[in-house]
């Protein structure tokens, strides 16, 4: 009996020594280390269930410093569709060619005074990545073919500015800790993505930090995929009998079929 | 919004009661009504943002499943004309895989999405339109003499099938046909397949009932028999050639239209006829109208991405 309580002691004593230590090891992996960004999760799965998902970022910047975080994602196809007027429709004539644009981008910004018009002054948000897109289109101006490709990446949430997504806790030992908080909307494309950290200080840049994030098709969805791009004719006939099985299934539970 | 589920081909993320529920509304109406729901199916897929060439693939691979067990259904009843079936099924095949090509080759000229929503709309509006003025030559009958029988002779397109080479008896249904007939609906019917997802019940059986004079009871055992084949070649061959089919999709408008099409087909017992058939005649206009507007309304963006995303 008493081997069997010290036994039981023991086990406790561990489970709690592992419960107490769980938190600790979370805030050392999650605490970002100084000149390092910390990423969390560290990757975004896009999995069966996947709705969408909350990255945040979280760095250090000397005392007194402000931050804006640049997101943007891998480049996207580069051609797109130009519609235009056809007699009474409006249907596609003509094709656009876009070189280096990201998937997503996202800037985030602190709160308080006009951060936009500040970004905008120190190269940062969309006026930028302007000027990083090559566009070929013999239809219509380079600007005007930027705008629309804007219209196109904010309707879908990919290309966001956001106020108040920067926010900082207390200075500590002359540095200033901050933390972003960025929504990835369903649409998300897999990929790597660049995270990039800027502190500004007097108006003009102070130092940078970037980090590297992986968004990935993962599970189910990702098998599917791979399927469906790499084995064309085994995943039509593999979703024919999919079908047919389940045809067969609810059928029985139905006892019948329906027209079609 | 909770339960969300990632469709891997559509790559798009959708709410799961909404994809479910639309396959129930379409079950529904197809058990209220009688009529297959494929050409609901795909433009309410549109309007929840599913790729105009995913939701076509991906509807016809659920009239796969949807049409499996009616088929065997019929078979076993001895209602199937394989005669006729399989020369509607040659030229099903032969026209839904030149239908898939013709989606492959607008795609990449970026105007597939465009085809899809103009061949629903003459479609819709033209279902639609004869529903509606049925149904209401229907309701008026009925007010005047309590039913009236539409009597449909139509003499130049007999003589004309009658004038046609290779007159072939056709045993099971008991009519004397040129093969070429069969031929060319399944054709046309293979096409419309590869281009809206639908199965194409809603032309073929008219036309065998009143054009071809086929009995009611082998028409429908023919039609799924026609219909479920060339789904199985439209939805490998959008597999393969053009990678639109999303099976989780088809699987989850399965389920709900399984369902729907049960309860649709006990509360069709319950209500009147006629006026459920203006209100879905209606519904299908107020469909047509939505896809009519989206194409000659200046769209939010004049861009898209090329061949879908």
């Amino acid at each position: 009996m008493e081997v069997t309580d010290f036994m039981r002691h023991i086990i406790f004593m561990l489970l709690l020594s592992c419960f107490s230590l769980v938190p600790l090891l979370a805030e050392t992996a999650w605490a970002a280390e100084p000149g390092k960004l910390s990423i969390q999760p560290e990757v975004l799965d896009i999995g069966t269930f996947y709705s969408g998902g909350r990255v945040t970022i979280e760095g250090e910047v000397p005392k007194g410093q402000d931050v804006v975080v640049e997101i943007s994602g891998p480049a996207a196809n580069g051609e797109f569709d130009l519609k235009g007027r056809v007699g009474p429709f409006w249907m596609t004539n003509g094709r656009v060619e876009m070189d280096g644009a990201p998937a997503m981008y996202a800037l985030l910004l602190p709160g308080g005074s006009d951060w936009q018009k500040k970004a905008s002054a120190l190269g940062l948000g969309f006026e930028k990545l302007k000027n990083k897109i090559a566009i070929q289109s013999a239809a219509l101006s380079p600007d005007e073919l930027f705008n629309m490709f804007l219209e196109l990446k904010k309707s879908e949430g990919l290309y966001v500015v956001e106020d108040n997504a920067v926010a900082y806790a207390a200075a500590n030992n002359g540095r200033r800790r901050f933390t972003a908080t960025c929504r990835f909307p369903r649409s998300t494309a897999a990929g790597n993505y660049t995270i990039k950290a800027t502190a500004i200080a007097n108006g003009a840049k102070s130092m940078e930090l970037a980090s590297s994030f992986l968004v990935d098709e993962v599970g189910f969805a990702r098998l599917v995929y791979d399927l469906a791009t790499n084995q064309r004719l085994t995943y039509g006939i593999l979703a024919v009998v999919i079908a047919l099985f389940a045809g067969a299934v609810m059928g029985l539970l139905f006892k019948g079929g329906r027209k079609h | 919004m909770p339960w969300y589920i990632y469709l891997p081909i559509a790559q798009h993320s959708v709410a799961l009661p909404v994809v479910v529920g639309l396959g129930f509304v379409v079950g529904l109406l197809s058990g209220l009504f009688g009529v297959g729901g494929g050409f609901l199916m795909t433009p309410l897929l549109i309007m929840i943002g599913i790729p105009p060439t995913v939701a076509a693939a991906s509807d016809s691979n659920q009239i796969v499943a949807a049409s499996a067990s009616g088929t065997y259904a019929h078979y076993r009843l001895g209602n199937v004309d394989f005669k006729m079936g399989i020369y509607l099924l040659i030229g099903g095949v032969i026209g839904g895989t030149g239908g898939v090509q013709i989606i492959r080759i607008l795609r990449q000229m970026g105007n597939a999405d465009f085809l899809i929503k103009i061949t629903y709309v003459v479609m819709l509006g033209f279902v639609g339109s004869y529903m509606f003025f049925e149904s209401l030559q229907g309701l008026r009958a009925h007010k005047s003499r309590g039913g009236a029988v539409l009597e449909n002779s139509n003499p130049v397109s007999s003589r004309f099938i009658q004038a046609l080479p290779f007159q072939t008896h056709f045993d099971k249904s008991g009519i004397v046909l040129s093969p070429i007939v069969p031929l060319f609906l399944g054709g046309m019917v293979g096409i419309l397949a590869a281009i809206m997802g639908v199965g194409g019940g809603f032309v073929m059986v008219p036309v065998m009932v009143y054009l071809l004079r086929m009995p009611m009871h082998v028409v429908v055992g023919t039609s799924l028999f026609q219909v479920l084949f060339t789904c199985i070649d439209v939805t490998i061959m959008q597999a393969y050639s053009n990678r639109t089919v999303d099976f989780v999709l088809a699987l989850l408008l399965l389920v709900g239209s399984t369902f729907g099409a049960q309860i649709g087909a006990r509360l069709s017992i319950r209500l009147k006829e006629d006026q459920l058939k203006i209100f879905l005649a209606v519904l299908v206009l107020v469909v047509m109208l939505k896809m009519l507007f989206s194409l000659v309304l200046p769209p939010h963006t004049l861009l898209s991405y090329h061949g879908g995303h």
